[in-house]
């Protein structure tokens, strides 16, 4: 009988190829494109974890001893892992950098990784950019980082996390949605940001980004 | 006539994300003694004033919370809760 390996693919086409991949859990993860230079990035992040969470009793809830926040908005960042509070009775975790952490049991958990894709924008202005696909508004009311807003990017149904600034003034906001629009999305936020030179950008580049903004933080 | 909500998660927000749920009827009538007559009344029926009504909406493209808002039929407008409807 033949040895069939799983192929899971990230459902984010970029317009090139990536300089470098590596294989990781069934996944091909972009690790390097050519060009990447200083940003501002694009990078495909749908390769990691993503866990919904649904219960009336969400405060009873700690993965990975993390307590999940409070109101809807709110973000915790801790361990490569972001969670966000969406409503009353959901929230959801990303595994975002570092390494992946053990599947969360309990019947409240629902593993959404294939289901659902997930982009990172880095920028000096991310917002600048994002702004010109959504009405979503950013600056107010001001809120503390990370958090969440729910609503339509390029009239999709979007959770856009906004992370903060990292260590060299640059900042970063994660983009959510259902795997189908995958493509389209990637192609939309290239467009928008195409005057402000936005390219694809691999993991090293992200994990980079994430470190130096935990270092700066932890300063 | 242009619309806008405010989601009580997201804040305000254009109504093109929300979906309409229908008159808020007060709570779901006792099955014991009930009669077909009302039975009807609850499940189909609607006062369908023009002014203001307090109504259910869903805020589908954003948080998914449903809740209820007074809105003016006549101006399209979301008004302050009237505790008296």
């Amino acid at each position: 009988m033949e040895n069939r390996i799983m192929e899971r693919k990230s459902p984010v086409a970029m317009p090139t190829a990536p300089e470098q991949v590596t294989r990781r859990g069934d996944w091909t993860v972009a690790l390097r494109y050519g060009g990447e230079g200083a940003g501002p990035w694009l990078v495909d992040l749908s390769h990691g974890a993503k866990w919904d969470f649904q219960s009336a009793a969400l405060e009873t809830l700690t993965p990975w001893g993390m307590a999940i926040p409070e109101k809807p908005g709110q973000c915790r960042f801790a361990g490569g892992m972001l969670c966000s509070r969406l409503n009353r009775t959901q929230a959801i975790a990303w595994h975002i950098a570092g390494a992946p952490p053990p599947a969360p049991g309990g019947e409240a958990v629902t593993d959404v990784s294939d289901a659902t894709m997930l982009l990172a924008l880095v920028a000096v202005d991310p917002t600048g950019i994002l702004e010109k696909v959504t009405a979503l508004d950013f600056q107010r009311p001001q809120r503390p980082w990370p958090f969440v807003l729910q609503g339509p990017v390029a009239h999709v149904p979007c959770r856009v996390v906004h992370l903060g600034p990292g260590a060299d003034g640059t900042n970063a906001l994660l983009i959510n949605c259902a795997r189908g629009y995958a493509r389209d999305m990637a192609h939309a936020l290239l467009a928008a940001g195409d005057e402000f030179g936005l390219r694809p950008a691999g993991e090293q580049a992200w994990n980079g980004w994430v470190a130096a903004m935990e270092q700066s933080a932890a300063a | 006539m242009a619309l806008n909500l405010n989601c009580p998660i997201c804040g305000p927000r254009s109504g093109y994300e929300f979906r309409f749920g229908g008159e808020d009827k007060g709570p779901r009538p006792a099955e014991e003694g009930a009669t077909t007559a009302l039975w009807l009344a609850y499940a189909h029926l609607n006062r369908n004033v023009a002014g203001v009504q307090r109504e259910w909406w869903c805020h589908k493209d954003g948080c998914g919370t449903w809740f209820r808002v007074c809105r003016d039929t006549v101006t399209n407008c979301e008004v302050p809760t009237v505790d008296t409807l």
